[in-house]
């Protein structure tokens, strides 16, 4: 189960890396914005983790560091 | 607090906003309204800070603390000691023309297109407070002598400009201009190939004629301004002094373009040109840079 | 000093490009700031602040530095089920005792904890395209101390278009619980019995010795890329192991008899190996900005979950945006989560009744608004409000709790005020 996962995972990597996907440096305008960054809420996204580490049973996996706190 | 105006053309945006005494526009080659105005935005902040960190005009920066300090060692950031760096290796290549202690003179010139051109013994009593060398510099300290002071007037328009520049860089790749009432400088080249079409003022004639230029990289900077000058017994007085005299620069262009790897370095080639006067386009051609000079 | 024609413009050209080096050495800081607000109704409350500051050394060299205050007040659910008598509890340290009425959901009210936290990170290029970050963060609250350590990787492929990034985390916690850890699936502590005995004050009976300790080793492994001009996607892939005290030291199973109920300290298996896939897309629709996610989460608990995350911001005008938010939250019971505990079946070894491993579905639904004020500073505010739902009790309950809401939902208010600035 697991290495099928993996290997799922590696296939997509692959996939991804092999064929052209993407943007000409020059055609990066949209994707500059900051609305575009996945860190662009990053403290709204620390609070939510928070209070969702305390209320459920399943936190992270968006990234790693902060942490730490005895509320579950 | 200026607003950012924001104005469409036909191959995206362009972004104006007023610092640093005078217009400043930001050319964006990108349909993307959103991306145009927080790059402005971006823009004004970076050009804010430089301006009030190195304005002679205000009491909290670190100009002030150094004017104002004594005779005392003075410790300056990283940032001040580069730009110090710089002006005292003009200093250098230039043999003493350039120089950020000149500031000084101003007490005596006050270039408002009259006749009152000072005495030669009021513009020699200040030749004393004038003269990088006598500054001791030994990063990060800087002492001045009493009644000495530095203007890096000279050069934060176009470090503004180049700093403002690399910030772009860093956020997006698409094609983008920075110009600063004609002290500009490319940040990127335009996504179809052809190069940015600038219109400079040429202020070396009085109309004012504006010149069309295709640049596709580098700065450009001009100096020279028909608005400051002191007019006596026919004799015609430039704002371009030389702090080695004390005098002004006879038979200097009326304005100097010059087209550079960078803003900064445009600026301080047109400003070392002008201080050769009559033998200004040489100068410039010796060190075989496109430049463009008015005369009378 | 005699510069000859050709050398002046060489030198000048290097001068400049040592201050072209340097000038993105120039000191530029970013702080954000944000104040939170997280409310049940009737239940705890939490107010939450941050600081954050990120300084940029220039040579893509960053520095970030965040401190968090919390400070939580309220009532907090105890496990225990409700029942159709009164219930009588002890609070964790042992002095003090809180009655639970008839038909309510027993809920301990002597909550208080005030957390500080600090994290910093650090990140810096290896090569042209490659990146590492190395960080730290400690907290403390009263009964709980968190040390960690992370660290990752990350390169760009395929004209940056793609990013692939590892990383690892660490950290060490240590749990001090007032009036020390409960010994697991022991007889809470009668306050009443004891009450004759005043010496035995700090000799709590069914307490484990000393402070108990957990340790979790994370890793993650990332792939971010642009689809095109207007969409970027990102997929993450995370394993997590956990393993040392991981009990609630304040939560009870009821033991539950044909006329009455005992008390038992909880008892959760003191190792958890979790796996997550998390998927983002980011898409720009004429300026709006749809955030989408979906996250599967497996663990050895036994515990299975799905979360849908949807954003939309709508940009008004250049300067201000509304955005929507809706969060669904789905996951099942923990093998060891048990409502409650009778006398017919064989003690389990491990047990817990804290609704946050049973099976649960929660719904999140907000609004935020955000603005750029002139001075290029960032305003927001958001309001969202969270649900439990209500989960269907089982058929066939004991006598003492016929009737009764064993899964009462959970409503509570976020309100969040954010503030940037740079400097």
């Amino acid at each position: 189960m697991k290495k099928t996962k993996l290997f799922l995972l590696l296939l997509i990597i692959v996939l991804f890396s092999g064929c052209s996907l993407g943007v000409q440096p020059w055609e990066r305008d949209v994707l500059a914005r900051d609305a575009m960054m996945f860190d662009n809420e990053a403290l709204d996204i620390a609070f939510d983790g928070h209070i969702y580490f305390s209320k459920e049973a399943t936190s992270g996996g968006s990234g790693i560091g902060g942490g730490g706190c005895g509320c579950n | 607090m200026t607003e950012i105006k924001l104005e469409k053309k036909n191959d995206g945006w362009a972004g104006h906003f007023t610092a640093m005494a005078g217009p400043c526009d930001i050319l964006i080659n990108s349909e993307d309204k959103l991306l145009a105005h927080q790059l402005v935005s971006l823009a004004k902040k970076e050009t804010q800070r430089i301006e009030s960190k190195f304005s002679r005009y205000r009491t909290d920066n670190i100009i002030y603390k150094i004017n104002n300090a004594n005779a005392e060692p003075v410790e300056v950031d990283s940032e001040t000691a580069d730009l110090l760096n710089l002006s005292s290796t003009c200093h250098v290549i230039s043999n003493g023309r350039f120089d950020i202690t000149s500031g000084v003179l101003r007490k005596a010139w006050k270039f408002d297109c009259s006749e009152n051109v000072p005495s030669r013994k009021q513009v020699k009593l200040l030749l004393k407070y004038i003269g990088w060398e006598k500054v001791t510099w030994s990063p990060p300290l800087i002492t001045l002598p009493k009644g000495m002071e530095i203007d890096l007037g000279g050069i934060a328009k176009e470090y503004a400009v180049d700093r403002v520049s690399e910030m772009l860089l860093e956020k997006s790749n698409i094609g983008m201009l920075v110009n600063f009432g004609g002290d500009l400088r490319v940040v990127s080249k335009r996504k179809d190939g052809s190069p940015w079409r600038v219109g400079v003022e040429d202020p070396g004639t009085e109309k004012r004629a504006i010149r069309m230029l295709d640049i596709r990289s580098g700065g450009l900077a001009t100096s020279g301004d028909s608005r400051r000058y002191l007019l006596k017994n026919g004799i015609r007085y430039t704002h371009i002094l030389n702090p080695m005299t004390g005098w002004t620069v006879q038979n200097a262009p009326r304005s100097i373009t010059v087209c550079a790897g960078t803003c900064v370095e445009a600026g301080i080639l047109s400003t070392l040109a002008m201080l050769h006067g009559r033998k200004a386009e040489q100068f410039l051609d010796d060190q075989g840079v496109i430049n463009w000079c008015t005369r009378d | 000093m005699a510069v000859t024609k050709n050398r002046l413009l060489t030198t000048l050209t290097s001068a400049c490009v040592a201050l072209g080096v340097s000038s993105s050495a120039a000191e530029v800081t970013e702080v954000d700031s944000a104040i939170l607000i997280y409310s049940e109704i009737d239940r705890v409350s939490l107010a939450e602040m941050a600081v954050s500051a990120k300084h940029d050394f220039g040579n893509e060299r960053i520095g970030s530095l965040k401190l968090v205050f919390d400070s939580l007040t309220g009532s907090s659910a105890n496990g225990a089920t409700s029942a159709n008598f009164a219930q009588t509890f002890t609070s964790p340290s042992g002095s003090e005792t809180y009655t639970t009425a008839p038909g309510e959901t027993p809920l301990d009210g002597s909550f208080k904890d005030t957390r500080g936290a600090i994290d910093a990170s650090y990140s810096f290029p290896l090569s042209r395209l490659t990146k590492a970050v190395v960080g730290s963060h400690f907290s403390a609250e009263i009964d709980y101390t968190s040390i960690g350590a992370n660290s990752s990787i990350s390169r760009d492929f395929n004209k940056r278009n793609t990013t692939l990034s590892l990383g690892v985390a660490f950290s060490h916690d240590i749990i001090n619980p007032q009036g020390g850890r409960p010994d697991p699936l022991t007889t809470m502590i009668d306050q009443q019995e004891d009450d004759d005995d005043k010496d035995d004050d700090n000799d709590i009976p069914n307490r484990l010795p000393g402070n108990g300790t957990k340790n979790a080793a994370d890793i993650i492994l990332s792939l971010t890329q642009v689809i095109d001009r207007n969409t970027i996607s990102r997929l993450n892939y995370s394993y997590g192991r956990v393993s040392g005290y991981q009990n609630d030291p304040y939560k009870f199973v009821s033991l539950v008899y044909p006329d009455s109920i005992n008390y038992l300290y909880e008892s959760r298996q003191d190792l958890r190996n979790k796996h997550a896939l998390f998927g983002e897309v980011k898409r720009n629709i004429s300026g709006d900005v749809l955030t989408a996610s979906y996250r599967f989460m497996k663990d050895d608990w036994g515990i299975k979950s799905h979360t849908i995350d949807m954003r939309y911001r709508w940009q008004k005008t250049e300067k201000s945006y509304f955005q929507p938010h809706v969060r669904w939250y789905n996951q099942s019971a923990a093998n060891h989560f048990i409502p409650y505990l009778t006398t017919d079946e064989p003690m389990p070894e491990y047990a817990s009744s804290d609704y946050r491993l049973s099976d649960m579905t929660a719904v999140t639904y907000g609004l935020k608004y955000g603005r750029t004020l002139s001075s290029g500073r960032q305003v927001s505010v958001r309001l969202e409000h969270y649900k439990k739902l209500k989960n269907k009790s089982p058929p066939d309950v004991p006598e003492v709790m016929s009737g009764l809401d064993l899964y009462p939902s959970v409503d509570a208010i976020i309100l969040q005020a954010s503030f940037s600035l740079g400097f």
